[in-house]
């Protein structure tokens, strides 16, 4: 299994930059200035296939946020995506006969999206909880693409329910300046949304995935679909680093993986893992220690365990030692933890 | 903005080469001893400065007169100082001498003049620029604040002008109002003309609301398709009025296939939190906006 990294060519450009691209440009900033460091070139543009590596993106979206203001432009570039007729995928998702199945066909064509962000999904109690984590060690546009992405989904979610009562979560801090920017995100989102969280996520009331009886699929559809099948097919589909090594280390709890275990794997020497993952800022056990995390918060919200059941699952040796790890991650311990998510 | 200005390049850089031409041809060059040094860096420094001029003038100013004026005044002063720093390396004797001094004094005093009327010009256009920013600006000038695709300013600005409004007006017990003016299914508008078409809406929305509010009101773009503007001296229900016209004024714009409408609340500014303010504002038109939705879906 391949892992895509900082360098490799595997966005493709048309589908995830270029309308960042024209919005900023929209707003008064250069081209030029736009694309100053970031190796792509105007002329790339007319080239239909042409990819670009996920850090030329992440240098052109601080350049769009330095020339043209960060407060509303993830959920400007969200729109322009999404409402952008000639990304096969956008065309896509606007006629979905449910938004079961939109959301279905976006995980399963991510990769002619912008797939930055690894996607895990649980159930709690009647929601759904669609949960955002970096696919590749984002750094300071963490925060961009995680509010690009959950405006992504609201908006395509308010396409099929618009009435839909949502929650979001995510675990940035507050704005700087609340009353400004708790607006522009209240104006957009509509929704509640919770900063200093622990986790990156949108609720999903269940009730909205209800699968509708067989409707004749229309044209639009059947034409959109058919493109973005053979684009799939063109199309190397890697998931990024962190995503990959993620999921086997999910994999192998409740035992605790190791380095070697992990490298071998996924066919490199350890040292080559551990190497690139620093280029990531991040450790393996780090990285551990977050699926762990999130794992923890998954059960407690979803079933009645306790510690001994939960450390026992998690790969510790006693209740004890989960309650520590648990107080290092989210400054509460279990029971208290409970008790909030409770209410 | 340098193309436009490529005939004026031109001329500029013929007559600084006539002027090093003319002084090679008639000069005698001085001995390596007789240079004075300080001369020769006092005078480079004048002329490099007043040829960063000329570019500074060619990069940032569109065609007209008042920047040819800026431009051949500069022109001349730069050709007069070079030929003085060509002084520093040649000397001239007999009549060639006259000519030379006549050349590195009269084109100075000219081009003095000259730029002398281009900053006159400049200053009564700067003016005249004012008048167009009635209705967008107030008081405060902060270019951090505007919004880059309306031109508008932000929310940001708005509370200052409002925090003013409230330290100055109210307490001599004058009214003001805030009239919140959203557009009906912008995300709808959105969908259909993408991305390029939503923002090319708000510009005309932008522009047309701006062009029915009086002098003294300030037009803010608060978030999205969402603006709310200053009423000074303005009772709740002239602002409603104001509202209804600017809502009627909208059909201008509208389209049978993309009907295009907006929903207004007036709302008194009084002594208040800001936020407060604000959020009631929100509320307020958030209020209408079920009932048009529903009105919308019969189209």
């Amino acid at each position: 299994m391949q892992a895509f990294s900082y360098q490799h060519k595997c966005l493709l450009l048309y589908n995830s930059a270029a309308d960042l691209i024209k919005l900023s440009q929209r707003r008064g900033a250069a081209l030029q200035r736009l694309l100053t460091g970031t190796g792509i070139f105007p002329g790339d543009f007319h080239q239909p296939g042409h990819r670009i590596s996920p850090k030329e993106w992440l240098t052109l979206a601080e350049n769009c946020q330095q020339l043209v203001g960060r407060d509303e432009l993830p959920m400007l570039a969200a729109d322009a995506i999404l409402y952008n007729n000639k990304i096969a995928l956008s065309r896509l998702l606007q006629c979905c006969p449910s938004l079961l199945q939109a959301l279905t066909l976006l995980y399963y064509f991510r990769h002619q999206s912008l797939p930055l962000l690894s996607i895990s999904l649980y159930r709690q109690q009647h929601y759904l909880n669609i949960c955002l984590l970096p696919a590749i060690g984002l750094g300071k546009q963490q925060d961009f693409v995680i509010a690009l992405a959950v405006s992504f989904l609201l908006t395509l979610i308010r396409q099929y329910a618009p009435e839909a009562e949502l929650q979001v979560e995510l675990s940035q801090s507050p704005p700087a300046r609340p009353q400004y920017y708790q607006q522009h995100w209240q104006q957009h989102w509509q929704c509640e949304t919770r900063f200093n969280c622990l986790q990156n996520s949108i609720m999903l009331p269940l009730q909205l995935l209800q699968q509708p009886a067989r409707v004749q699929l229309s044209a639009d559809f059947i034409q959109a679909r058919f493109i973005c099948r053979q684009q799939r097919r063109l199309q190397q589909r890697s998931d990024g680093l962190l995503a990959v090594i993620r999921k086997k280390q999910q994999q192998l709890l409740p035992e605790n993986s190791s380095a070697e275990h992990i490298a071998a794997m996924l066919n490199i020497s350890s040292s080559t893992l551990k190497r690139q993952l620093h280029q990531h800022n991040y450790s393996f056990s780090q990285l551990l220690d977050e699926v762990k995390n999130h794992k923890a918060i998954k059960l407690l919200r979803q079933y009645k365990l306790t510690n001994a059941q939960l450390a026992q699952r998690l790969g510790y040796s006693d209740e004890h030692n989960f309650r520590r790890a648990f107080k290092r991650w989210t400054g509460l311990l279990p029971s208290a933890c409970k008790k909030l998510l409770k209410t | 903005m340098w193309e436009l200005h490529i005939r004026k390049l031109t001329v500029a850089f013929a007559l600084l080469s006539t002027a090093i031409l003319t002084a090679l041809h008639y000069g005698i060059p001085k001995t390596f001893n007789q240079y004075d040094w300080f001369d020769i860096l006092g005078e480079g420094t004048v002329v490099l400065v007043t040829v960063s001029w000329l570019f500074i003038i060619v990069q940032s100013r569109p065609k007209g007169p008042v920047t040819n004026k800026l431009f051949f005044g500069g022109c001349l002063l730069a050709f007069s100082c070079s030929l003085d720093v060509m002084d520093e390396f040649f000397h001239y004797a007999g009549t060639d001498k006259q000519l030379m001094n006549f050349l590195e004094s009269i084109p100075a005093p000219t081009g003095m003049l000259l730029l002398t009327f281009g900053i006159a010009g400049w200053l009564l256009e700067q003016k005249l620029l004012y008048r167009q920013l009635h209705g967008r600006e107030l008081f405060l000038r902060n270019h951090r604040l505007l919004d880059p695709l309306t031109t508008l300013y932000s929310a940001e600005y708005l509370q200052t002008i409002l925090h003013r409004e409230q330290e100055l007006h109210l307490n001599r017990g004058e009214s003001c109002c805030l009239l919140v003016l959203d557009i009906n299914q912008f995300s709808a508008c959105n969908k259909k003309l993408g991305a390029a078409g939503g923002d090319k809406i708000l510009k005309m929305s932008a522009e047309l609301i701006l062009s029915q509010l009086r002098s003294t009101d300030v037009l803010c773009r608060y978030a999205g398709d969402r603006f709310m503007a200053v009423l000074p001296h303005t009772s709740v229900s002239e602002a409603r009025l104001l509202g209804r016209h600017i809502q009627q004024q909208m059909r201008r714009i509208s389209r049978p296939d993309l009907p295009l409408s907006i929903r207004t609340a007036a709302l008194e500014v009084k002594q208040q939190p800001l936020s407060e303010l604000l959020h009631a504002a929100n509320r307020a038109v958030s209020h209408s906006r079920r009932q048009t939705t529903a009105q919308w879906q019969t189209i």
